[in-house]
């Protein structure tokens, strides 16, 4: 089943964001990003694609590559047919994660790391954004003293609901909620600051 | 004692900074380690197993109080690693167990300098970080840590590889001329099936070739196997019929029957070409060791009773009247706190 974010307007109201969201967290399905590219047509003029990997607890470098994004269209010479602004369209593909720490720690102690897979898509100052993969990786302090992955096994968001206790999983819920909240806060920014600069 | 004091001391003044670099937006430090304590009783009356660390015999023995600072911070990264303890005398030339700083230039490198824990094998000097509390042959007759500099090519996901120069096995400084050379290879062919292919070598520390790789069989099993051949150094050697040559293989089933009840069984195979090890004067000899162990999980504490019983192809052991023996067995119950 196709699942459509919202098409924003020049106001870029991106934390529309989170109903979607937490229900991804609680489904745990894998979703759909496929469908949402083709609403990109052969007839566009460019489609410019850029992929990020944001490192765990790092989620500000989103922005960063946001920026770098949106420098890009202040010079759209750097962009190889020189097609005009207005018709500028692009994906920035990110992925991004973060941290999710035990209580039981002196400070802090990595649980594991939750990644997410983001596409953001601009058409003629539209802006459609989809998470199509979520994921949760258990880690465990390795023989270098620092908190790393215990396997390449992916799980879903259900799956650590149910191995973790109630308290410690709305813990992590309200750990996965903030790190939404504070990316999306910066994409939405970002997202009208592109749209600034498309407008001139 | 004097160290310790002088530890706890900058560890207070590293929480205080913590604080302060909080609010400057700075991702703080992370603090981590254990401590464990153990009983252990080997049914000839006397510790005759010879892997690593809990020598005690029927007492009440302690492992080590492990403490770790860490901090990431934008591409630069370092940790510092402090332990104390029987197990950390067993396990490092003075405390300090990993001190290294690392950079990363971008996603595919990134270069790491310092001591750090030997890339080799598949078991841990920390015990909450083994599900078995007593070791393997090859762990315990692996190296510990490498000092050195490496740098990790990270191409995917899937695969990544290292390269490092580095000091003499389980060394601050290099004892001599020659740098050790190291690599490691890391494929994941499928998700949940992490494989790592290791090698060091110098004149000096010898050879080392290790395979290493675990599978995560659906949520409650785990899937282990190391194997490794060890060739001798002309360090510390004086003829051929001296150092260390061995070639293992051990193999690791975790099952986890509940959230905080796991079970795990360790067979391994060890052989010893010279006798050096396993003290069969010159002879080459083997070893067959099976380990069953309990993982019980409350709060931080992990309780880990263990039965092991090990079979030698040779009278290496004793019985309880003293006489020579191919096999001997040993119960372990150890509590680990992790935090």
């Amino acid at each position: 089943m196709l699942f459509k974010y919202k098409i924003y307007e020049k106001t870029g109201y991106v934390r529309s964001f989170i109903l979607p969201f937490v229900i991804i967290l609680f489904t745990g399905v894998p979703l759909f990003a496929q469908d949402q590219v083709q609403i990109l047509s052969d007839e566009d003029p460019i489609v410019f694609s850029m992929h990020c990997e944001i490192q765990p607890d790092d989620p500000s470098r989103v922005w960063d590559t946001v920026k770098e994004f949106a420098s890009l269209l202040k010079y759209p010479g750097k962009i190889e047919n020189k097609a005009l602004i207005d018709d500028f369209s692009g994906t920035i593909k990110v992925q991004f994660g973060f941290y999710l720490y035990q209580k039981l720690s002196i400070m802090k102690q990595v649980d594991g790391a939750v990644f997410a897979d983001l596409d953001i898509i601009l058409r003629n100052n539209q802006v459609i954004s989809s998470i199509h993969t979520i994921y949760f990786i258990d880690y465990i302090r390795d023989r270098y003293g620092k908190f790393s992955p215990r396997s390449s096994k992916k799980y879903t968001l259900e799956y650590l609901r149910k191995k973790r206790k109630d308290d410690v999983w709305k813990e992590h819920f309200r750990s996965i909620e903030d790190n939404m909240d504070l990316l999306l806060t910066k994409l939405e920014k970002s997202v009208l600051k592109i749209n600034e600069v498309s407008a001139k | 004692m004097k160290l310790i004091l002088t530890f706890i001391v900058l560890l207070l003044y590293a929480s205080s900074l913590t604080v302060l670099a909080q609010d400057e937006d700075s991702p703080g430090l992370t603090i981590s380690g254990s401590v464990d304590t153990y009983y252990k009783y080997d049914f000839s009356g006397q510790s005759q197993i010879g892997t690593s660390f809990a020598g005690a015999q029927n007492s009440i023995g302690i492992g080590m109080v492990d403490l770790a600072i860490s901090q990431t911070w934008g591409k630069a990264s370092f940790v510092g690693e402090i332990a104390f303890g029987p197990r950390a005398d067993a396990s490092a030339p003075g405390p300090v167990q990993n001190l290294y700083i690392s950079y990363a230039f971008n996603n595919l490198i990134s270069v790491t300098g310092g001591f750090m824990g030997t890339f080799i094998g598949y078991e841990v000097i920390s015990p909450a970080a083994n599900f078995n509390y007593s070791t393997s042959y090859l762990f315990s007759n692996g190296p510990f840590q490498n000092g050195g500099v490496k740098v990790d090519f990270t191409f995917s996901d899937r695969v990544g590889l290292m390269l490092g120069v580095f000091n003499n096995f389980d060394s601050y400084t290099n004892d001599d001329s020659g740098l050790d050379l190291g690599a490691q290879l890391y494929l994941m062919p499928v998700e949940g099936w992490d494989l790592y292919l290791n090698f060091v070598t110098s004149d000096d520390s010898g050879t080392e070739v290790d395979i290493t790789t675990t599978y995560q069989a659906g949520d409650r099993l785990l899937i282990g196997l190391n194997a490794a051949k060890r060739t001798r150094g002309n360090l510390f050697v004086e003829d051929e019929g001296e150092g260390i040559n061995f070639t293992g293989v051990a193999a690791y089933l975790n099952y986890s029957i509940s959230d905080p009840v796991a079970i795990g069984l360790r067979y391994e195979y060890f052989h010893d070409d010279n006798g050096v090890i396993l003290g069969t004067e010159s002879e080459s000899s083997n070893v067959n060791a099976l380990t069953f162990s309990g993982n019980i999980h409350a709060g931080p504490i992990t309780l880990i009773p263990e039965y092991r019983i090990d079979l030698a192809s040779m009278d290496i052991f004793s019985t309880n009247s003293g006489a020579a023996s191919s096999s001997a067995s040993q119960i372990v119950i150890a509590a680990v706190y992790a935090f």
